[in-house]
């Protein structure tokens, strides 16, 4: 079966750091968003397995999406991907629901290895 | 006239928003609390538009100024500015813990400095492969009108201000400054290169 993911950031340079970073083996299909508010017109439009979402947004913020993934029941993992690297940030995005928590500027080892640990490669 | 390209805007946006997020993480380590940090739009500008737009801005403010060279590889140098608004410190001060006295507000502005020049542009050197030395920081008082005047005299040296207005949130109190940048026209060609092959990278 075949993977969508969406890669949700508002700068261009991160969308393409993000997807540059994706393992060889992460067999998915890359939709992109530049804000929350985007993200889940997407979600809301077709089924996406995974979301790589960015925190600090304009429109509609990190925290905003998870809420409202959480609020819809949408079955899709999210990593988040931020420059908000403070713990008690990451606390807060872990209880929302999201898998894991990547500080940017994001390594291909760490993605390479939360996709591995949740069986997404 | 603009100075960098749009994709060369955003990526360096995008590096200084990285920077700003270890900034953030080590000030609120330091003030033991959650910061919210924000950075909109960052601006670039000659720097002999500083002191006017400054000088505006602040017409009737007594501001804060903190300035602190720094010089690194690949022809990075330049002087980071901070400016703070004094009638909106005494407040943070008191809330961290800093005794009401001139002395203590400037030790607080000057411990809060360290963190955003030193950590931040540790951060964004890092990002563009090099490292950084920093002098001693100067720190001045201004009472409105001669705000414009003290810049000037910072400015002068340098041909580019990057600016970047920091918004950040202690507990329920809103604070805020401004970061100038300011660098020579060297230093600003080496920072275009450098976000070219970055983008060339990502490409």
């Amino acid at each position: 079966m075949s993977l969508t993911a969406l890669i949700c950031d508002d700068s261009v340079l991160a969308r393409k750091q993000v997807k540059k970073s994706l393992p060889a083996e992460f067999d998915a299909e890359i939709l992109t968003a530049a804000n929350g508010r985007e993200a889940l017109e997407v979600l809301s439009s077709q089924e996406i397995g995974l979301v790589f979402l960015d925190l600090t947004m304009p429109e509609l913020d990190g925290i905003g999406v998870l809420e409202e993934i959480k609020a819809r029941q949408l079955k899709c993992f999210v990593i988040v991907i931020s420059a908000d690297i403070q713990p008690e940030m990451q606390r807060r995005v872990l209880e929302l629901g999201a898998l894991a928590f990547i500080h940017k500027p994001v390594s291909s080892d760490k993605l390479a290895t939360i996709l591995q640990n949740y069986g997404l490669i | 006239m603009a100075m960098l390209s749009a994709e060369q805007q955003d990526a360096l946006q995008e590096l200084i928003n990285v920077a700003m997020g270890q900034a953030s993480n080590q000030l609120a380590r330091h003030l033991n609390t959650l910061v919210h940090l924000q950075v909109p739009a960052i601006q670039v500008i000659r720097a002999s538009e500083a002191p006017v737009q400054l000088g505006q801005l602040y017409a009737d403010k007594t501001m804060h100024l903190i300035s602190q060279g720094f010089i690194g590889g690949a022809g990075i140098q330049g002087e980071a500015m901070l400016l703070y608004n004094l009638d909106s410190t005494q407040q943070l001060a008191t809330i961290l813990g800093y005794q009401h006295q001139d002395a203590n507000e400037a030790e607080m502005l000057s411990d809060i400095s360290a963190i955003l020049t030193t950590t931040f542009l540790n951060g964004l050197a890092r990002q563009l492969g090099s490292s950084l030395s920093y002098s001693a920081p100067l720190q001045l008082h201004c009472h409105n009108s001669d705000l414009s005047e003290q810049v000037n005299q910072l400015a002068k040296r340098w041909k580019v201000a990057l600016q970047v207005n920091i918004h950040y949130q202690v507990t329920d109190y809103a604070f805020q400054c401004d970061m100038i940048l300011l660098i020579p026209g060297t230093a600003l060609l080496a920072l275009q290169q450098q976000l070219d092959a970055i983008l060339q990278d990502y490409g």
